[in-house]
C-alpha cells in the first residue's frame, strides 16, 4: 500500500516485475481506459488535476516497460537488479541504502561462510537455509513460540497462499526472525510483502 | 475484514450482498446465488436483511411469512429454526426480514451479534445476506461479519459513485471499532467529511495521521487495509465497455483506497430478468439456460473457489484493437 507518487511502474500498473509484454500492453490500455476523459471509474474518487498525473504516469511507465533496454535499465537502476521493490510504508530512507545487514554467527562447520543477509530480496528458502546452516530444528522454533509448526512450514516453502492473515503473520514471524538473529520488523515486512504480491490477482 | 472477536466456529460460510444504492440487483442476486448454489446440491439458508423493507419473499414467489427476523429480535421466537420457511428449492430455506416495526430496523449491536452467533450454529454450508440499500450501521456491520462481502454495482455515475460510498463507510466503521483512543475517533470521524480542515482524502492519508498519533493503531488498520477484499459482481452489462468497468473500478479501488477489490463476474442484461421478476419467480428457476443465468453461475463459482475474472478472460471475449 503505498501512495501513486511512490508507486513503481509495475506497480503503477498493478503488474508483477515478471509480467510478459502482452501482459504490459493489456494493462497499459486497460489503464488507459480506466483514468481517461471519460472513465466511469475513476472521476469520483481523483479530480482531474490527479487523473491527469495518473495518465502522465502511466505513459512514461509504459514508455519504459515496453522497450526491453529501458526496461532491464529501470530494473537495474531503480529495484536493484531483479529484486522487487519493498513496501514503501514500513521501510525508512536510511534502510533503503543500507539493504545489507550482519547476519548471524554460522557455524563452521558448514564449511560456508555467509556474510549478510540481503533482507529486502530474501524468501522463505532463504530462510530456511539460514535456519538449518545455524543448526536450529523447526520444532524448537515452534515450541519456543508456540506457534503451530506449519505456519513455518509453509513460510519455508514460500507457501504464502497457506499462511495466516497479515494481522497474525507479522508477529510470528517477527519471533521466527528474531530466533535466527535477524531483524524481526525488516524480515516481517518483507514476508508481508511477498505474501501480498502472492495474494494479488494473475497480472492483468 | 471480518471482526476479530468473531471467530466463525461452524462451517457455513457467509456472504453479504451490499452496495449502497437501491435496485442495482442486491436482492436480485441474493436470491440467484442462492439458488445456484442449492443447485451444485449445497444446503443454503437465504437471510434477507433489509431491514424494514425486506421483499425478498418476493424475488423467490412465496408470500410473506409469518415468522421473520423481526420476531427473532423481539423474542417472540426462541430459535432461529422456527423462523426458516421453505422456498420449494430444494436445500434453500428463507428467513425473511422484518416489514413492518419501524424500531425493528435498527437492532442494537448485540442484538445483531446474538443473532449471527445462531446463524453460525446452523447446519448451512452457505448463509446468504441480502443487505438493504445505503449505509447504515446495520448494513456495514453485516458486511463486516461475512466471510465474502459482495457489492452489486451498475454501470452507472450514481451506482458506482455508491459503491465507492460503501467502501469508504465500511471501512471507518471498521477504523473506528479499533480505534478506542477519543483522539484517534475524533480524527476518523472527521475523514468522513470529503472537506475536513485535516487535508484527509484518502484512507492512506487517514493511516498515515493515526499512525503518527498512535504507531500501533496505524499499524492495524494498515492490516485491515490488506485483509478487506470485497467482491464486486457488476450488473446488467450492455456492453464490453461495462465489464471492462468491473476491472477499472478493481484499479481506482487499488490507487485511492489501496485495497484489492475481486472482480468476480458480471450479469448482462437481459429481458429474461425482468419477465421473471414480473411473474415473482426467481429468474434462474425459470430462464436456466439464458445469459444471466451463465453469469450468475459464473459468479457463484468465482466465490466458491476464491477465484476473479483477469483481464485475459475481457480479452478473449473483446474485439480487437
Amino acid at each position: 500500500m503505498k501512495p501513486l507518487l511512490e508507486q513503481n511502474f509495475y506497480e503503477v500498473f498493478e503488474i508483477s516485475t515478471g509480467a510478459t509484454r502482452a501482459q504490459i500492453d493489456q494493462a497499459y490500455e486497460l489503464a488507459k481506459k480506466t483514468y481517461g476523459d471519460n472513465s466511469l471509474a475513476a472521476y469520483s474518487l481523483f479530480d482531474s488535476e490527479e487523473r491527469k498525473e495518473i495518465i502522465r504516469k502511466i505513459h512514461l511507465a509504459y514508455e519504459t516497460l515496453s522497450d526491453e533496454n529501458r526496461r532491464s535499465q529501470y530494473d537495474r537502476d531503480l529495484l536493484g537488479l531483479a529484486a522487487p521493490e519493498k513496501p514503501a510504508s514500513s521501510v525508512s530512507e536510511s534502510v533503503k541504502t543500507a539493504p545489507v545487514v550482519a547476519a548471524p554467527a554460522l557455524p563452521k562447520s558448514t564449511g560456508e561462510t555467509m556474510e549478510s543477509v540481503e533482507i529486502e530480496s530474501l524468501t522463505g528458502l532463504d530462510l530456511r537455509q539460514i535456519r538449518e546452516r545455524l543448526g536450529i530444528p523447526l520444532q524448537e522454533i515452534a515450541n519456543k513460540t508456540r506457534i503451530n509448526i506449519t505456519y513455518f512450514q509453509f513460510l519455508e516453502k514460500n507457501q504464502f497462499r497457506s499462511l495466516p492473515p497479515s494481522v497474525y503473520l507479522r508477529s510470528y514471524v517477527i519471533q521466527y526472525a528474531r530466533l535466527l538473529g535477524l531483524d524481526g520488523d525488516r524480515v516481517a515486512d518483507r514476508i508481508l510483502w511477498l505474501v501480498e504480491q502472492s495474494r494479488k490477482p494473475d497480472p492483468i | 475484514m471480518q471482526l476479530q472477536d468473531q471467530t466463525n466456529p461452524s462451517k457455513s460460510e457467509i456472504w453479504a450482498v451490499g452496495g449502497g444504492k437501491g435496485g442495482t440487483g442486491k436482492s436480485f442476486l441474493s436470491a440467484n446465488l442462492a439458488i445456484a448454489l442449492s443447485n451444485q446440491g449445497k444446503r443454503v439458508l437465504l437471510i434477507d436483511a433489509d431491514l424494514g423493507c425486506a421483499n425478498l419473499h418476493t424475488c423467490l414467489g412465496i408470500d410473506y411469512p409469518e415468522s421473520t427476523l423481526s420476531d427473532l429480535l423481539t423474542g417472540r421466537i426462541k430459535r432461529i429454526e422456527e423462523a426458516i420457511v421453505p422456498t420449494g428449492i430444494a436445500d434453500l430455506g428463507l428467513i425473511s426480514g422484518a416489514q413492518d416495526i419501524l424500531e425493528m430496523a435498527n437492532p442494537k449491536y448485540a442484538q445483531k451479534m446474538r443473532l449471527l452467533k445462531q446463524i453460525q450454529e446452523l447446519d448451512m454450508e452457505y448463509i446468504i445476506l441480502d443487505l438493504g440499500a445505503g449505509t447504515s450501521f446495520n448494513i456495514l456491520d453485516f458486511f463486516l461479519i461475512a466471510d465474502q462481502g459482495i457489492l452489486a454495482v451498475l454501470p452507472e455515475p450514481t451506482s458506482i459513485e455508491n459503491v465507492y460510498r460503501f467502501i469508504k463507510s465500511v471501512f471507518y466503521r471498521r477504523f473506528r471499532k479499533i480505534a478506542r483512543e477519543d483522539s484517534v475517533r475524533e480524527i476518523i470521524a472527521r475523514a468522513m467529511d470529503q472537506k475536513n480542515e485535516n487535508g484527509i482524502k484518502t484512507p492512506y492519508d487517514l493511516i498515515e495521521q493515526v499512525a503518527r498519533m498512535d504507531g500501533a493503531v496505524g499499524e492495524q488498520l494498515k492490516n485491515e487495509m490488506y485483509s478487506f477484499r470485497p467482491k464486486l459482481v457488476v450488473n446488467q452489462v450492455r456492453s464490453k465497455d461495462d465489464i471492462t468497468l468491473g476491472f477499472s473500478m478493481r484499479s481506482s479501488c487499488t490507487k485511492y483506497f489501496g485495497i484489492t477489490v475481486e472482480y468476480v463476474g458480471y450479469v448482462e442484461y437481459d429481458d429474461h430478468v425482468w419477465q421473471a421478476t414480473k411473474r415473482r419467480r426467481p429468474m434462474l428457476t425459470e430462464y436456466p439456460m439464458s445469459s444471466s443465468a451463465r453469469g450468475i453461475h459464473k459468479v457463484a463459482d468465482n466465490l466458491v473457489h476464491h477465484k476473479q475474472l483477469t483481464i485475459d478472460y475481457l480479452v478473449k471475449t473483446a474485439p480487437r484493437r
